[in-house]
This record gives C-alpha cells, sequence and structure tokens, in this order.
C-alpha cells in the first residue's frame, strides 16, 4: 500500500475543527430549545435530540474523514498497463555539491560516482543518456544523446564549481531528471541517482513517487559512508563552521534506499565491490522484464472507495436530519 | 479531452431530484421545529430578512452543487491527451556553424548572417520532430555545443545562447568537420547528415577540410555545404565577447565555392549557396526534402486523473454549507 499525498492528512486538524463546531453547535441548541418553552422542549425530546445530534455528528464526522482519505491518494493492489517499448534512456543525475568532495570513498565521492556513470555507458551502448547536475539547483547539462564522447567530455568537466548555487536539493534534481526523458520515446526508461543522500531543500519522496506514476524506476547509488568525512576545498585545506570547527558530511543511504523503493530500482553503495556489476543486472532486469511482459505494473488507486463512503455517510446524515423523530423534530 | 473512467456512478445522479424533495418539500420531514397554531388563521411565517433568506439559499445552493460534484468525482474524471510515440529511428544530423567574426556582416536582414542562420536553424529543427539533431560551431576552434538529441528544446537554447567570436578569430572548417563528425559518429543511425553554414575560406585548425571531408566520408556521413553571404562588400558591427570592445567595418572576404562543392562532392552531399535570410530558409527546405526517412509512429492515450481536484472541490462546497448553517444562521436541528 502507497499514499501518494501524505500530505493531505494535515486536513484532519480540519476535521477537528469540525468536530468541535458540532459539539458547540449541540450545546447552543439543546439552549436556545430549552428557552422555546414546554411546548417543544420536553425530556422526551431533549433525548431526541442528543441521540439525533450524536448520530449526524459521528456522520458528518465520519463524512469529512473519509474525503480526507480519499484526497490522500492510497493505492493498494496493481494492475498491468501495457507497455510495447525497446532500448533504454537513462538519466544520470549526479550530485556535485561541495559535500560530494569528501573523501571517505577512494578516490573522492563524486569521482567513484562518475566511474559508476561511465561503466553504464560502456555496458549499455547503443542507449540514450542524459546528465542533470544538482547541489542547490538541477540543471540538465547533457540533453538524451546516444553520443557516449559527449558524455564523457561532460563528466571529466563535472565538479562542484559546474554550479553556483549551494546546497542540495534532491526533489529538484528528480523533477528535472523527469523533464530530460523525451515524451515522444518508445524506448525504457530509468533513472540513475548518484548522490551522498544528504539534502538540506526539497521534497525528494513527492518527486520519486511522481516517478513510480511514470513508471521510471529510480537506481540510487550512495556514494559515501555513514561515518562521515571532512569536506577538503579546492583551493586545499577543509571546510570549516564560523566558529572554526571542522564540518564533516555524513552519507544518508536511508534516504537514497527509500527513493529506489518509492520508485521501484534498486539501491546501491558506490564502495560496494560489485556495485557496477549489480547496477548493470538490475537495469538489464528492468528491460528484460518489461521486454518479456510487455507490459509494467503500476499501483491501482482506490480513492473511489473512501468517497464512496464520504457520500455514504453524508446521505445519512441528511436522512437523519429528514426523518422526523417521535414527533418530536 | 475529458472522459469519465467510471460513468455509471452518473446513476447516482438520478437519486438527487427525490432527495430534493424530501429534503426541501416533504410535508413530514424533520429536522424542524413545529408549533401548533390553534388560534392562527393566517398563512404561515417565512423570514422576512433578505440576508438570512440569501445566506440559507446560497447554503442550499453549495449543498447540493458539492453533492454533484462528489458524484462526478465518484465517476473518475481524467483528462485524456494523445502523444504520438516515434518507433523508427531518425536521420542524425550535426549542424556545423560558423561563429567567425565576419558572420557579422549586415547583408542579411534582418540583422546579419549568423543571426538569420540561427533564426533558419530553428525552423529547420522544429520541422526535423523525430530526429536527434547536434549543434558544433567553429571560428578559430571548433566545440560540440549539443550532442545529437531529440531534445530539441535544449537544442534550442544553446543555439540560442552562441555569440559570435567566442572560439576565436578564424575559420577552422576542418576542423568543424572532424568535430561533427565525430560525434556522429558515436551514435547508432543509419542515416548520417552534416550541415555546414560558413561564410569564409579555411585559414586555421589542424586539420584541413579535405582530410575532415574524407573521414566524414569514410564514416558515411554526407556532408550539406551552405556558403552564405554576398558578393562585394557589407558592412560589419560586432562585440567581442571576451573584451566587450565592440568592432565596425566593412568585409569583403568571400567563401571558397570550390573547395565547399568539392567537399560536398566528397561525402555525398550537396553544396548550396545563400545569398540572402530567404535564400538560406529554401536551402534548408530543400535538404529537408532531400533527407527524408520513414516515419512511424503510435499514438499514446494518457490519462491525467482530475478527481481530486473535483473532490476538493465538493468538499469545498460542503464546507461553506456546514460553516454558514452552523456558525452564521447559526441552525440549531
Amino acid at each position: 500500500m502507497t499514499i501518494a499525498y501524505p500530505e493531505a492528512f494535515w486536513l484532519f486538524i480540519g476535521v477537528a475543527g469540525v468536530v468541535v463546531l458540532l459539539l458547540w453547535k449541540f450545546r447552543r441548541g439543546r439552549r436556545d430549545l430549552a428557552r422555546l418553552g414546554s411546548e417543544v422542549w420536553s425530556p422526551e425530546s431533549a433525548n431526541v435530540y442528543l441521540v439525533k445530534s450524536f448520530f449526524r455528528g459521528v456522520c458528518m464526522t465520519l463524512f469529512f474523514s473519509f474525503v480526507v482519505l480519499a484526497l490522500a491518494g492510497f493505492h493498494w493492489g496493481r494492475r498491468p498497463i501495457e507497455e510495447d517499448r525497446s532500448g533504454i534512456e537513462i538519466v544520470f543525475a549526479v550530485d556535485v555539491s561541495l559535500s560530494m568532495l569528501a573523501e571517505d570513498i577512494a578516490p573522492n565521492r563524486l569521482e567513484r560516482g562518475k566511474d559508476v556513470v561511465r561503466s553504464v555507458v560502456q555496458d549499455f551502448a547503443g542507449s540514450r543518456f542524459a546528465v542533470v547536475a544538482f547541489g542547490g539547483k538541477a540543471v540538465p547539462v547533457l540533453p538524451m544523446t546516444e553520443d557516449k564522447y559527449a558524455v564523457e567530455s561532460l563528466l571529466t568537466v563535472l565538479s562542484p564549481e559546474t554550479l553556483t548555487a549551494p546546497g542540495t536539493d534532491i526533489g529538484h534534481a528528480l523533477e528535472v531528471a523527469a523533464q530530460a526523458f523525451p515524451e515522444s520515446s518508445a524506448r525504457h526508461q530509468a533513472l540513475v541517482l548518484i548522490s551522498d543522500g544528504e539534502y538540506h531543500t526539497g521534497d525528494p519522496d513527492a518527486a520519486a513517487r511522481e516517478l513510480a506514476e511514470r513508471g521510471i524506476p529510480i537506481f540510487a547509488v550512495t556514494t559515501g559512508r555513514e561515518e562521515g568525512a571532512p569536506i577538503p576545498l579546492i583551493g586545499g585545506g577543509v571546510a570549516k563552521t564560523h566558529a572554526g570547527e571542522e564540518v564533516r558530511t555524513r552519507a544518508n543511504p536511508r534516504v537514497m534506499q527509500r527513493l529506489a523503493e518509492t520508485a521501484g530500482g534498486l539501491h546501491l553503495g558506490a564502495d560496494e565491490g560489485n556495485v557496477f556489476v549489480r547496477l548493470r543486472d538490475g537495469l538489464e532486469e528492468h528491460t528484460e522484464r518489461r521486454d518479456r511482459d510487455g507490459f509494467r505494473l503500476a499501483a491501482v488507486p482506490r480513492y473511489r472507495l473512501f468517497l464512496g463512503f464520504a457520500l455514504l455517510f453524508l446521505v445519512l446524515e441528511n436522512a437523519l436530519r429528514i426523518v422526523r423523530w417521535r414527533d418530536s423534530f | 479531452m475529458w472522459v469519465l473512467e467510471h460513468p455509471s456512478a452518473l446513476l447516482l445522479l438520478l437519486l438527487i431530484p427525490p432527495a430534493v424533495y424530501l429534503r426541501h418539500f416533504w410535508p413530514e420531514r424533520g429536522g424542524r421545529v413545529l408549533f401548533p397554531f390553534a388560534v392562527y388563521n393566517g398563512s404561515g411565517f417565512r423570514p422576512r430578512q433578505w440576508r438570512v433568506q440569501l445566506l440559507h439559499n446560497l447554503a442550499v445552493a453549495a449543498f447540493w452543487a458539492g453533492l454533484v460534484a462528489l458524484i462526478l468525482a465518484l465517476a473518475g474524471p481524467a483528462e485524456v491527451s494523445r502523444q504520438p510515440v516515434h518507433l523508427s529511428r531518425g536521420i542524425d544530423i550535426m549542424i556545423v556553424l560558423d561563429e567567425s567574426p565576419t558572420m557579422a556582416a549586415q547583408d542579411f536582414q534582418p540583422e546579419n548572417r549568423f543571426e538569420s542562420a540561427k533564426n533558419v536553424i530553428r525552423s529547420f529543427v522544429q520541422r526535423r520532430e523525430n530526429d536527434p539533431i547536434g549543434l558544433v560551431t567553429f571560428a578559430k576552434e571548433a566545440a560540440l555545443r549539443v550532442p545529437p538529441t531529440t531534445d530539441h528544446e535544449h537544442l534550442l537554447d544553446a543555439l540560442a545562447k552562441t555569440r559570435i567570436m567566442e572560439l576565436g578569430d578564424g575559420t577552422a572548417i576542418g576542423l568543424g568537420i572532424a568535430v561533427g563528425a565525430l560525434h556522429l559518429n558515436a551514435g547508432e543511425a543509419g542515416e548520417r547528415v552534416m550541415i555546414l553554414l560558413t561564410d569564409g575560406k579555411n585559414n586555421a585548425g589542424e586539420i584541413s577540410p579535405e582530410a575532415a571531408a574524407a573521414i566524414a566520408a569514410d564514416l558515411g556521413i554526407r556532408v550539406y555545404t551552405i556558403g552564405v553571404g554576398r558578393e562585394g562588400e557589407a558592412p560589419i558591427e560586432f562585440v567581442d565577447p571576451e573584451t566587450g570592445t565592440q568592432y565596425r567595418g566593412t568585409v569583403v572576404e568571400a567563401f571558397d565555392e570550390e573547395q565547399l562543392r568539392r567537399l560536398a562532392d566528397m561525402t555525398g552531399g550537396s553544396y548550396f549557396h545563400a545569398s540572402s535570410s530567404a535564400a538560406l530558409e529554401s536551402v534548408l527546405q530543400s535538404i529537408d526534402t532531400i533527407e527524408t526517412v520513414e516515419r512511424r509512429t503510435r499514438v499514446e492515450v494518457q490519462t491525467e486523473p482530475l478527481h481530486r481536484q473535483v473532490a476538493g472541490f465538493a468538499v469545498l462546497l460542503l464546507l461553506i454549507e456546514f460553516i454558514i448553517r452552523t456558525l452564521v444562521l447559526k441552525e440549531i436541528l
């Protein structure tokens, strides 16, 4: 089961507000009815008022709750979506933020990441590749092309100096990478994300869900270790805070793992010995499975179930209002 | 185009008229306080305050509209778009564009040779939807700007950013062809074409145009050469991007027609002469018609679900109704 828009759950605060209003309405209503005098207000009608208000309130609350659940975008189960494609297009989203210069894996995170790109380009000759470089924002630096020399010459110049925006925004990187896939293409598509998983802004999970929706898996390659390492600067020395303390950057493989799982790909550590082989096998399996099956499996949205219940409770609430109880109201 | 994925849910709309009757007109309906008027002989009360009446009507309208919207959301509204998917592979095309200072000569309308070449290339690119197109520019040096790509938006962006004299002062036709051939060769296309646009004689670079054309011919790349410019003098004006100095003068230098013709012949392409913007446009149009390839496309249907928007709208209306009744009209029952 997946939830496409978990941010919708914030609307439950609004539902709580509705409950408060209903309680206030009940108290005020009881007081006002009592003022109308004995013609209207008797112990029996007070009882009817209590029971009716209670059930109508419950229905109203359930109505709003189910609408919120419908808006949250629950998916479960899978259905096949026909797909007739061949060949593959791979977008590399390469983190070029300063933390990628840390040397906790040899020679450093960025160079190791470039080696991963090179090995994929070598293994998938004849496929198309695009490169998105990202730091505080993401820029498509190479459009989708078969030209492996262009990839190679780009890799030699890719460094933190390529981009000026400081920070790391993996979410934006995934969005820009998704746009780098041509719309009218009949090839399989995959995204290779190369990063240490440390991010400061953006919502990578939402972007990953978007990719999952389009059937594009994320092969996330974590560069760096959790223990962390200092960041060497290009001019020499290491990055320090204003207080003069050494800055340590820690890789966050859990974020990368989560993104890969969300979009149905694979998570790999760049320092694992067999990372090149595993990545190749993963990409090959992805295309072969889709080729063989001729379809991809997509999660089935279940909003209608929740909307149906919401409608039911809305109607029930009105029925309770319309039906007169014991000749009271 | 709009579609409903589960139109049967619309049958629920049939229940609305009886529901309206029960809720607003049925004599036995609840939700009201009934007073016995044993002695009163006139007609019943009507709230006379028009504000109250207006708010009440507003709430009623919001409720029923919200209910309809909710049923509509249940029917699964979606927007369907048809996307053509190219099944066949296009021709790889490399555009090799001269960036030397003489391209600033103002004998081409409206601005100069360089700008009108860019305009003409832009419309050419837009006609070749399925072909990977790349861009190499050259002056004293040659450089790959964009590898052959079907991402034409990216290509046109890069084309718009090119400036005269970024690669120095000179005309290295041989280098331009060689760089273009190298990057064309990196792809898997069966058909490969290069379009060379220049207005000068080769006077720089380590590779002679003939040697480069021989490489291209070996790789099976057809080179179309286009000589740009008019006979005689032309005024020229450009800014050196490195120093920011503005240059002005006249240019008399012309391209080497014989050589361009030779290069085209060696590779199985053709030579064209363009002496005006319109001529250049028609040259690229004829290349467009020569280089055709069978196109197979399939239409892919993409559905963009809209139920969240519709459901959100519905709940907003129903919330408005709830708030008017509870907070503004202070309804009791």
